[in-house]
């Protein structure tokens, strides 16, 4: 096992990282930003390493700063978090350059899968089915409308280099289909460097489902169990359970095992997640991260597993220490994400100091968080505040300890405002307590309220959401 | 671990070819004071070099924007380390490393050292090298003064932003 590991991400995924560091005994060392010096993750993190500006780009984004001080501080391998360089593997093969173990799959394992596209094509020849769409990206706008002819409506245009949510327009109305097609090429363009699209035909009032997996170097390859994510605002995800509920009979067998042949097919390694639409009967892959998500805490939560302490062992080469047959989910976790932003304006993005905050706790209530009174909520970065978790023995018992932990929860500053009133609201609406709520809940949902949590401008497009998943 | 300095906005280097240029140095001091919320704790007006640096308390963060024919765009030196009480005197300032690497003081292994305590460096003057990913970057003095401090020893890494030289203003002739 490694003795020093840097973490090259911030927020709570950075803290979350440390402690288990901590369990296991490894020195943690944690790079930051300036605006970060005084984080919690710098704090509770055995060594610091300020690596540059509050820009991303010229710090949690920039390779050579991160791996300098790996090397500096003499750390075995780097683990990136979710978002920032954890998906790039040109960094992942600068790590493997430098003498770093990088945890997460091989650079070449990332880059077949960074490209949807082509990840999709690699997991519907593994015999994984896929919505029907272009088998590789289109390039004018008249083939676009051409293949868009041939798939029929609905349909949904996405980023080959999106992911995470990011990078996607559904199209519902033939005339509307050119110009979404040209918004999210340019969007893409900006947000990723990259304008390629394709088209798939889109799967309406599906759930999102999705399966975390483990696969180590030895060619073992488990599920965890699959996690219910249907609770999204914009293609961002706003509370996530596991296990799903309410699926058909042998869906959830099913997910599980599409989830471990698509692994085992192209050679992956460490922790991952295959997401997965799902109606009725019907599956359709729709990507996979590779990386540790955000929501990874309610599969932690009913399989009593570290996630985080798998992804160290397996990066360290060691086998799996379990398989699919000890692998037991006890029980209903359920999760929502608390963002600084203000939903009476259109979801901005809040920032300044934090003169209140008190965490949620109690039975059965886990909160991944990096706030606390005096900490700085910098207006760089993804505007995820808290994660609040609950652990029932079913369905309701879970959902009632979340709104038990949301009520505790008190957050304060100039101008700060948070998403925690919405994701109440969420947790009251029938069709999402009945389980019969699909990714469209939110916009069912977005009468107004008496607690004004209605975009009073519009909400950016979807290409422009800063959470990753 | 950290600290919030002083932040400083700094107005220099005027167009040398501007003739109004002590009326364009006051214009934007007058519309830094107008547009800044709180009042600076210390003024800073050199006539020579054609500097202005004015000064706030840490406080929260906001940042006064100068526009003006003389005016250069404020610095915010949020990631300075804010100088030890009676150690630093109050017109003293720092060259910070840009990057992250290793600190090293001479060009090459025995040679004499770019800058030593009391040299006098100019603005862009090489002062070290900070090696980084195998490549040897070179560290210049964004302005001019007396070397009175080397607070980072040879070969030592250092972090993004770590003080390395304390240097203090000398008067011009």
């Amino acid at each position: 096992m490694f003795d020093t590991v840097l973490i090259a991400n911030r927020g709570e995924i950075a803290l979350r990282i440390v402690r288990t560091c901590r369990d296991m005994g490894i020195i943690s060392v944690v790079v930051h930003s300036t605006v970060d010096g005084d984080s919690a993750a710098v704090r509770a993190a055995d060594r610091t390493v300020q690596i540059g500006p509050p820009s991303a780009k010229l710090s949690y984004l920039y390779p050579p700063a991160v791996i300098e001080a790996a090397l500096q501080t003499r750390a075995q391998a780097v683990h990136p978090g979710y978002g920032f360089l954890s998906e790039n593997p040109d960094f992942a093969e600068m790590c493997v350059d430098s003498g770093l173990t990088f945890i997460g799959p091989t650079p070449q394992v990332m880059a077949n899968l960074g490209d949807k596209s082509a990840a999709r094509q690699l997991m519907a020849d593994a015999g994984l089915p896929v919505m029907p769409g272009t088998g590789s990206v289109v390039q004018t706008a008249d083939d676009a409308v051409r293949a868009a002819d041939a798939l029929g409506l609905p349909l949904i245009i996405k980023a080959a280099a999106g992911g995470g949510g990011r990078g996607m327009a559904v199209v519902s109305k033939r005339e509307d289909f050119l110009k979404l097609f040209r918004m999210t090429r340019a969007a893409a363009q900006t947000a990723f460097g990259d304008n390629r699209v394709y088209l798939e035909r889109y799967l309406e009032g599906a759930r999102h489902v999705e399966v975390q997996i483990l696969a180590d170097a030895h060619g073992n390859v488990v599920h965890l169990g699959e996690r219910d994510c249907s609770v999204q605002r914009r293609h961002q995800k706003l509370i996530e359970e596991a296990p799903a509920p309410r699926l058909r009979p042998g869906v959830a067998e099913r997910l599980g095992e599409y989830a471990v042949r698509g692994a085992r097919a192209v050679g992956y390694q460490g922790a991952g997640t295959f997401e997965f639409l799902v109606r009725g009967e019907q599956i359709a892959f729709i990507e996979v991260n590779a990386r540790i998500q955000v929501e990874h805490p309610v599969t932690e939560m009913v399989t009593g597993l570290d996630v985080v302490r798998e992804q160290l062992r397996i990066a360290a080469g060691e086998p799996l220490m379990l398989t699919q047959e000890t692998v037991k989910v006890n029980g209903v976790a359920v999760e929502c994400r608390v963002n600084a932003e203000d939903p009476a304006r259109g979801f901005a993005p809040c920032a300044g100091r934090l003169t209140e905050f008190v965490a949620p706790a109690g039975p059965f209530v886990r909160v991944d968080t990096y706030a606390f009174p005096g900490a700085v909520v910098a207006p760089d970065y993804d505007s995820l505040l808290a994660k609040i978790i609950a652990w029932g023995q079913d369905r309701d018992e879970a959902l009632n300890r979340l709104k038990r932990a949301l009520h505790e929860l008190r957050v304060g500053g100039q101008g700060m405002h948070t998403t925690a009133a919405l994701v109440a609201d969420v947790l009251d609406a029938p069709a999402f307590r009945a389980a019969e709520h699909h990714t469209g809940l939110l916009d069912q949902l977005a009468a107004p309220t008496e607690r004004g949590h209605v975009p009073a401008v519009a909400p950016p497009p979807a290409l422009t959401a800063t959470s990753v998943a | 671990m950290t600290a919030m300095a002083a932040r400083t906005g700094a107005i220099s280097r005027a167009d040398p070819a501007d003739q109004s240029q002590p009326a364009a140095l006051l214009a934007a001091f007058d519309h830094v004071l107008r547009t800044a919320p709180t009042p600076p704790c210390r003024v800073l007006v050199q006539w020579g070099e054609l500097t202005l640096e004015v000064s706030w308390p840490a406080g929260p963060t906001t940042t006064a924007t100068a526009t003006g024919t003389a005016a250069a765009a404020p610095s915010a030196s949020v990631g300075d380390p804010p100088p030890e009480p009676g150690q630093v005197a109050e017109e003293r300032t720092t060259i910070t490393a840009p990057l992250v690497g290793a600190f090293f003081r001479c060009p090459e292994p025995g040679a004499p050292a770019f800058v030593d305590v009391g040299d006098v460096v100019e603005l862009g003057q090489e002062v070290a090298i900070i090696e980084a990913m195998k490549l040897m970057n070179v560290i210049t003095a964004e302005k001019q003064g007396r070397i009175v401090d080397v607070l980072v020893a040879d070969g030592a890494p250092v972090e993004y932003g770590q003080a390395l030289f304390v240097i203090e203003p000398v008067e011009e002739g």
